[in-house]
């Protein structure tokens, strides 16, 4: 028999301990080339990554670094295009790449027992591209045209006025226009790959399951690598412009995309985390303040989300959401009432808790499996933290009280330090 | 290889149990064995924004998300055509809060007047965010009646219009909720750092006194066999003209379903694949395209799509298309070339099996398609598929009157 239950009571809920980090592992192989190891699993897979400090902040004119990135598999002395991603195909591995702001990456995820035959592969692609002139046209032709599509988007141009207006010359606040990818060239690309992509700049982060088999195979596929001195990372100066008031209207626009924002400490700043925890209650989780008043109590959007993105030079603050037309200036009207609550109010302790263990759960479950354990180490390496960071990250949401989070909104989130941003209909 | 417990409590809801103590987290996961295609012509929309309403609040707790994520959990859904899916991760010290919580929703919604008033509002942005106020959003508000005459997959998730949204009444809600939210039609899976005795105490605890309902027939009147050519020509303020092809195929539980997803995978999988290879690469007919299968339950469709690069027009991009698809029904596909789909699709099983989150949802859908365990047992069926296989599917499959096309002209062209 089931006994009554009184399903207006929860469960006990039981307190959540910080979770043990698989810590990457330096290892120097023979050839002098340095790999940071994270194994730790029981599937027969592997992840190779090389993230070079590079991406479009290191760029003399826009799109280089991404061609560079994207074309790299374009060809080698060896193999034409299509020989290189039919291997790789044919081995069931991913080849993946992405240029960001500040780091430009590849990897390769592959079954164990083909790691011998698709890193000699990755290798190549890495160490002999050739950036063939007709790979690079075609490149650009379809860039060009997805770019266009993307360009009708509001929130894709919206994502481009708020960093343009954010960063001003630095690199961070680059903006394409359409003709660009007609003065793309290849000695520029060549150029690019030359400076950055040097095996000696890159973190090579290697993880799965890891054993002395796999770490042969990868000094035989860098077999030419010779030991060479890291270079030291330079800080650019990021200069602060004034904050600016944009928008364009869209005439045909259901939706207005809004961003609002502004540079904000760097990730290695004593008053970060504590920040993060404070945008979380603005818009970082779905009982977020912006969410329980614009989308679940108003309805006037689909989402609406808040956060901090780090870089390497600073990082910045965002609130981003698509809006209905009709609604838009009412929807920023709640969002700076929402940021002025912030500054006058104190966050309720029952909230504060609520997010405190949202926070913790959310860190728990985001460690999944080896990669994520890879993905830990690479976001704090990038910064030069060590796992440090995650006991203080913790040990600070423990901590921090709603007077902290009050002092901290009043120090940052003064509304006319804020750029914004609406593309669409006002 | 994905190891399984499975119990039925007496109210007909099927559990089932996957232990997995690698990372102190867990998994609820509850499918209800309704979609889109169970809604009323006139009622579009509805599976999906009712998905909205569960998160309004149950009949014993005010909030949803809020007790949820106060012991550090998460939670989203999905509908389709088929399915709603409903998801809860958490620290697996805090489990039984998911079974309080989706027990309770399970047993009664708050059915609360002002929930809907906002949760239409919501949707019908969702309804601008994604399929209006994009470039090519709407596609699949055409291409889907086009393709279907009979079935009711000849409408979106999402609806056929908004005002379908804008008109539903609580009155609806209420008789949606008990006609398909019963725990007969649902399957429930508990996954990550659990045991059984534990799920099976916590399951009858929470679930075991909630009636059973009646089982919801399905009736949906099948399609009949396409005789005839169709196209549609639309136009709209996008840079680009695009092209989308759908053919119709077998379901889900035939074999010509696999043999048609290797198809797709010959023709789009990797920067390798057919279609990129020839049509991007080579001719440079393309400046993107793509095949894929819609993966549903009752007979789908195969899609080919793509968007034309500058100067050339619709006409001979539908024309490359075809002539892509008639060498895969003319000459039979080399060993190499299936061997390599083969070590794609079991290396991305095995990528796949380190998402806890994903092994749950597969488990309840194929428990949805007949056993979980099918899981364990799906490469083989796609091994089985010979070179004659796919090259006599794709001669049935790929001819001018079972497809549909779209041409989708910009109106700066």
């Amino acid at each position: 028999m089931i006994a009554n239950i009184d399903r207006t009571k929860a469960p006990e809920a039981f307190p959540l301990d910080k979770v043990n980090l698989i810590h990457a592992k330096s290892v120097l192989l023979s050839n002098g080339m340095q790999v940071y190891v994270v194994d730790g699993s029981e599937e027969e897979v592997v992840r190779l990554e090389l993230v070079f400090i590079a991406g479009t902040r290191a760029e003399r004119n826009v799109l280089i670094a991404n061609a560079t990135n994207h074309l790299l598999n374009a060809g080698t002395s060896k193999m034409t295009s299509a020989e290189i991603m039919e291997k790789i195909d044919f081995y069931g591995a991913y080849y993946q790449h992405e240029n960001q702001l500040d780091r430009s990456s590849v990897s390769l995820y592959t079954l164990k027992k083909y790691f011998k035959e698709t890193v000699a592969i990755f290798s190549e692609i890495i160490q002999d591209p050739i950036f063939p002139e007709h790979e690079i046209e075609t490149y650009l032709k379809n860039t060009k045209q997805r770019f266009e599509i993307n360009c009708t988007k509001n929130d894709f141009i919206a994502r481009r006025e708020f960093h343009k207006a954010l960063f001003g010359n630095h690199p961070y606040g680059k903006k394409v226009e359409t003709d660009d990818f007609d003065k793309v060239n290849r000695d520029e690309i060549l150029a690019y790959y030359n400076e950055h992509y040097k095996i000696e700049n890159a973190y090579v982060v290697l993880s799965g399951n890891i054993d002395s088999e796999i770490l042969n195979h990868l000094e035989k596929a860098f077999y030419t690598f010779q030991f060479k001195e890291k270079s030291k990372v330079e800080y650019l100066e990021v200069s602060k412009p004034e904050p600016v008031n944009f928008y364009d209207e869209r005439a045909d626009s259901l939706q207005s995309a809004i961003r609002i924002g502004k540079q904000i400490v760097h990730k290695t700043h004593k008053d970060y985390i504590e920040l993060s925890i404070l945008t979380t209650i603005l818009g970082g989780y779905f009982g977020s303040r912006l969410m329980t008043n614009i989308r679940e109590d108003k309805g006037y959007t689909y989402g609406i989300g808040a956060g901090l993105y780090p870089v390497l030079d600073t990082s910045f603050f965002y609130i981003a959401t698509e809006v209905g037309v009709d609604v838009t200036q009412s929807a920023l009207n709640e969002i700076y009432s929402e940021m002025d609550r912030l500054m006058t109010e104190l966050v309720p302790e029952e909230e504060l808790q609520l997010v405190k263990n949202y926070l913790k759960g959310a860190f728990i479950g985001s460690i999944e499996n080896v990669f994520s354990h890879a993905d830990k180490f690479k976001s704090i390496i990038l910064y030069n933290l060590d796992y440090d960071y995650y006991t203080q990250y913790f040990d600070l949401i423990d901590k921090v009280n709603s007077e902290r989070l009050l002092q901290l909104a009043k120090e940052y989130f003064q509304r006319n330090t804020l750029t914004e941003v609406v593309i669409g209909k006002k | 290889m994905i190891h399984f417990h499975r119990f039925q409590l007496d109210n007909g809801l099927k559990v089932l149990v996957h232990e997995d103590h690698t990372v102190p987290m867990a998994v609820l996961n509850i499918l209800y064995d309704v979609g889109a295609k169970d809604e009323n012509p006139n009622q579009t929309g509805f599976a999906h924004l009712f998905e909205h309403l569960m998160f309004g609040g149950s009949i014993n707790i005010p909030s949803y998300d809020e007790p949820l994520q106060r012991v550090g959990g998460e939670n989203n859904a999905f509908t389709n055509n088929d399915i709603t899916n409903y998801y809860i991760q958490l620290p697996s010290v805090n489990i039984e809060t998911a079974f309080w919580l989706e027990s309770d929703r399970m047993l009664s919604l708050a059915f609360s007047e002002k929930s809907l008033e906002t949760q239409r509002s919501v949707v019908i942005e969702e309804f601008k965010q994604r399929y209006l106020n994009q470039p090519y959003g709407d596609v699949w508000l055409k291409l889907r009646p086009l393709a279907y005459t009979t079935h009711s997959y000849q409408w979106a998730t999402i609806g056929k219009e908004v005002s379908h949204i804008e008109n539903a009444k609580m009155d609806d809600v209420k008789a949606f909720f008990y006609k398909h939210y019963t725990p007969s039609n649902a399957i429930m899976v508990v996954a990550g750092d659990v045991n059984l005795d534990q799920v099976k105490a916590l399951s009858e605890k929470w679930f075991g006194n909630i009636p059973s309902g009646n089982k919801y027939q399905r009736d949906i009147p099948q399609e009949p066999i396409q005789t005839e050519k169709r196209s549609l020509t639309t136009s709209a303020n996008v840079p680009n003209d695009s092209i989308y092809k759908a053919f119709h195929i077998h379901n889900r539980s035939s074999k010509e379903y696999y043999i048609a997803d290797i198809i797709s995978d010959i023709l789009s999988r990797g920067e390798s694949s057919r279609l990129y290879q020839e049509l991007v690469k080579t001719k440079k007919i393309f400046s993107e395209v793509n095949a894929y299968i819609t993966g549903d339950i009752d007979p789908g469709l195969f899609i080919l799509e793509g968007k034309p690069s500058k100067g050339i027009s619709l006409e001979e991009a539908d024309e490359a298309l075809w002539s892509v698809v008639n060498e895969i029904k003319a000459n039979k596909i080399e060993q190499r070339e299936l061997q390599k789909i083969f070590n794609k699709l079991e290396s991305s099983t095995v990528f796949g099996e380190m998402n806890l989150l994903n092994k749950a949802m597969n488990m309840a859908y194929f428990e949805l398609l007949g056993d979980a365990d099918m899981i364990n047992t799906e490469m083989e069926r796609y091994r089985s598929v010979s070179p004659e296989d796919i090259s006599n599917y794709a001669s049935e499959v790929f001819t001018p009157t079972n497809c549909s096309t779209l041409f989708y002209k910009s109106n700066k062209s």
